[in-house]
């Protein structure tokens, strides 16, 4: 018993271990076909080991002859397999290189087999024993065949494949890992073909004494090969671990997003665009009435959709899919077998191809609320008392209730879709339009009572004012304009009739003044006529005399002249109060208005015993307003002051006008002071209300109307308790430009 | 009507210059010495009591009204004979008038021959009452 009977088998056994080990693995998975070459190759090395053993235990040259040319075959066998590994293993390599060797190979060896012969030897003459470390082994001595050029030849070739198989890989370009892998493969393969065609080669010339030890090389070359084939392994194993994790992973965000999806109502589908098959998340089925199995079909799918709405959706459809738009949007409804109707907004997307299958994925939500809120909207535009009227971003009526298609003597078909601007009289065309305009630059809503006025024409063409109050709106995605449009002519003529009434009323407040005045009045009418009366009688009796003194005569015509216009001025006044014109407004002097009325009320405020004290501006900007009114209006403080006095002794009793001219408020002022017992504090707003008075006789108009003349001049009027007495305060605004 | 050897005076005290001017023309048609006063004050101020003389008082003045005058003159002691002549008339003003002496209380407009006559009549009631 000697080493080599325990060498050679062990690596008998190594080798035969390891194949069998990849065998098995090639067996449960199939992946790596590889593996069943190295099975092979492993095996046949095993073999290679055997016959070596029994080579080495041959006592004669035929049984040594014998064994020699049986041992090629699991050579021959050994080197097809590393042919078919490397490519296998590889994917690379000169494989007609390769196979040729192998072929050249297998018709060397055969032949021998059958002829007798060895493919290195002709014939084995003798036997040499030698020694190696204690074991006595034979060697041959023969004459070399021939043949065995042919052999080196094939193994020539096969290193140029190895060689090739390196370069192509190289070419290839793969990564450093892999040509680590190639060169030490293919290298070691290339070292030991080289080691081992070389040692048999001297062996068959007789160069070399030594046995035939080619298994160690092959060994070595099965070692690199396993190890290769087990960093495979190794690398497999860890690639589908992570690959399990990434499912895994994939499958957690698919599961999140389904449930952020489920959470908000939005149901998932997905479309085969080739089979027409689709599918739902559980929430997106329910959004359709589907059943557990949440599969349809296009066809089937269409059923559902609102027949009113299916050549929408088909349109949206197509555009997705044919026209290549690849985005699809549509809004729709589906009638649930229960019968229910619910509208359904569908957005998606034409996804990346998987493999050959075009796939259109999107969400589903369910809009049923929203287009309900939409549709009160419309009911409740429609609905309004309010003519109402929405216009797009340029301008063109998108809807019109049924009061504006009543108000402008339109069919709402008429209306929509037409310009704004044909809802306007012609020549307030233009600045409508630089309104409508700035508006839509920079919308913001505007209160009612803050509307436009503007003169709108109907369909016959009569014109009618409105007035309109405009609100941005957001309607879907669009920006509209939601106008409300009021017929202002009833309003406008409300407003005619009451400044017609209060003129009548302000005149029928100055007869009634007037009236009051009529003693004076009287008295006013009275002097200029005992004035004549005396001048003339005293005419006469100058000429009666016997020398008539005609200078005194001509005096007395004079006079007469004179105080018959002084009575015809006071007539006129008269008659100027009395007038029951509508107000007539014109730049007045306040200061001329004061002497008009005092000229008036002197009569009065003498019978009163009233002495008057004036204090008037000397300058004063012009007023715009009527006189007459105004007069009454100074008339009738004057008189009011009067009143208030009444109760003093005559020489305290005195009523004092100022005018004024206030620069800060563009006003003019006039006030009436009296001192007599003031206004108590309460009432000094209330004696301005009407049916309020002190006076037995009086109908406490005055005052209130009064308040309504000022009013109606913009000014205002007031009271004012001035210790002693009190003072009433008319203000005027100044007339612009004056 | 004959004239005297010096003529009447007559004191005319009214505000209005038209009234003023009017009787004083006429008194001198009719050969009196009219002296018109527009304010009373003045009058007060020059009046003197002498014989043959007598006052046409306005009643409706502002300040002092013809009642206060008439006062005044009361209480100065100045007895000349007064004729109030007044826009107005009422049963108020006439007794006023009267309890504080007025002789006379005419209405405007006034007739040229009331007047003389009521002047005539004061002066001689007057007289014949002495002073």
């Amino acid at each position: 018993m000697t080493w080599i009977d325990i060498a050679w088998p062990v690596m008998s056994g190594i080798s035969l271990t390891l194949g069998l080990i990849y065998l098995l693995i090639w067996v449960r998975q199939r992946s790596q076909p590889a593996m069943l070459a190295f099975a092979m190759a492993a095996g046949s090395v095993s073999a290679i080991a055997i016959f070596e053993l029994v080579l080495m235990h041959a006592q004669t040259p035929r049984d040594y002859a014998a064994v020699l040319r049986w041992g090629h075959v699991p050579v021959t066998l050994a080197i097809i397999s590393l042919v078919a590994f490397v490519l296998l293993h590889f994917r690379a390599g000169p494989a007609w290189l390769g196979w040729t060797a192998c072929g050249v190979r297998l018709a060397c060896m055969l032949p021998g087999l059958i002829t007798g012969g060895s493919l290195r030897f002709n014939d084995i003459q003798a036997l040499q024993f030698v020694d190696i470390a204690g074991a006595r082994v034979p060697t041959p001595v023969g004459t070399p065949n021939p043949v065995v050029f042919a052999v080196e030849f094939a193994d020539a070739l096969l290193l140029l494949f190895l060689a090739g198989t390196i370069l192509q890989v190289f070419r290839r370009g793969g990564n450093a890992r892999q040509r680590r892998r190639v060169v030490l493969v293919c290298g070691s393969m290339m070292l030991f073909i080289v080691g081992g065609s070389g040692w048999a080669t001297f062996i068959a010339f007789g160069i070399l004494h030594a046995p035939f030890v080619v298994v160690v090389p092959f060994l070595a070359v099965v070692l690199v090969m396993a190890y290769d084939l087990g960093d495979s392994v190794v690398r497999a194993t860890r690639l589908e671990v992570e690959l399990r994790d990434n499912e895994t992973r994939l499958r957690g965000t698919e599961e999140r997003l389904q449930l952020t999806a489920d959470a908000v109502g939005m149901g998932l589908w997905t479309w085969d665009l080739r089979t027409g098959e689709q599918w739902f998340t559980d929430t997106g089925g329910a959004l359709l009435g589907l059943g557990e199995d949440a599969r349809l079909d296009y066809a089937a799918f269409l059923e559902r959709v609102h027949p009113d709405d299916r050549d929408v959706l088909l349109d949206a459809v197509d555009g997705a899919v044919q026209r290549g738009a690849g985005r699809f949007e549509c809004e729709y409804r589906v009638v649930l077998p229960d019968g229910s109707v619910r509208w359904i907004a569908a957005t998606g997307r034409i996804g990346d191809a998987e493999g050959e299958t075009p796939v259109m994925r999107g969400v589903v939500i369910d809009i049923t609320e929203r287009r309900q809120a939409e549709e009160r909207f419309r009911l409740v535009v429609e609905r309004s008392p309010t003519a109402m009227l929405m216009v797009d971003a340029r301008g063109c009526i998108a809807l019109a209730n049924a009061q504006a298609a009543g108000l402008f003597g339109y069919a709402r078909e008429e209306m929509l879709g037409r310009d704004l601007e044909m809802l306007v009289a012609a020549h307030a065309r233009a600045g409508h339009a630089r309104y409508l305009d700035a508006f839509l630059r920079h919308p913001e809503a505007r209160a009612m009572g803050a509307g436009r006025e503007i003169l709108a024409r109907r369909k016959d063409g009569s014109e009618v004012r409105v007035e309109i109050a405009l609100t941005p709106v957001r309607i879907g995605e669009d920006r509209m304009v939601l106008a409300s449009v009021t017929d202002i002519s009833e309003r406008l003529r409300i407003e005619q009739e009451v400044a017609t009434q209060r003129d009548e009323l302000a005149h029928l407040s100055r007869i009634s003044l007037l009236g009051e005045l009529s003693a004076s009045l009287a008295h006013e009418l009275n002097q200029p006529l005992t004035a004549i009366l005396s001048n003339a009688q005293a005419a006469l009796r100058f000429l009666d005399r016997d020398q008539p003194d005609l200078v005194e005569v001509r005096d007395s015509l004079l006079h007469i002249v004179e105080n018959d216009k002084r009575a015809g001025e006071v007539i006129r006044r008269l008659r100027a109060m009395l007038r029951k014109e509508q107000s007539d407004q014109q730049p007045l002097l306040v200061n001329e208005v004061v002497h008009d009325v005092l000229r008036l009320v002197n009569s009065d405020l003498v019978n009163r015993n009233v002495s008057t004290v004036l204090d008037l501006a000397p300058v004063l900007p012009f007023v715009l307003g009527d006189r007459v009114q105004l007069q009454q209006v100074l008339m009738n403080l004057i008189v009011n002051a009067c009143d208030a006095m009444a109760r003093l002794p005559g020489r305290e009793r005195v009523v004092t006008v100022r005018t004024r001219f206030d620069e800060d408020a563009r006003q003019v002022h006039v006030t009436v002071g009296d001192v007599g017992s003031g206004i108590p504090e309460d009432d000094i707003e209330r004696i301005f209300t009407p049916f309020v008075t002190t006076k037995p006789q009086g109908m406490g108009l005055g005052l209130a109307v009064c308040r309504t003349i000022l009013h109606a001049h913009r000014g205002t009027l007031r009271a004012v308790n001035t210790s002693p007495g009190a003072t009433l305060v008319v203000a005027l605004p100044v007339m612009d430009g004056a | 009507m004959g004239k005297r050897a010096c003529a009447t005076v007559v004191y005319i005290v009214d505000d209005d210059e038209g009234v003023r001017d009017g009787f004083a023309r006429l008194l001198r048609s009719a050969g009196m010495a009219p002296r018109p006063y527009a304010c009373a004050e003045h009058f007060l101020d020059e009046v003197v009591d002498a014989p043959g003389t007598c006052v046409l008082l306005d009643n409706t003045m502002p300040r002092l009204t013809g009642p206060d005058v008439l006062a005044r003159l009361q209480s100065r002691g100045i007895a000349l004979p007064v004729i109030t002549i007044s826009a107005h008339d009422d049963e108020q003003r006439r007794a006023w008038a009267r309890d504080l002496g007025a002789r006379m209380f005419l209405h405007k407009p006034v007739d040229d021959q009331a007047l003389l006559d009521a002047i005539l009549w004061v002066m001689g009631n007057t007289d014949a009452r002495g002073r």
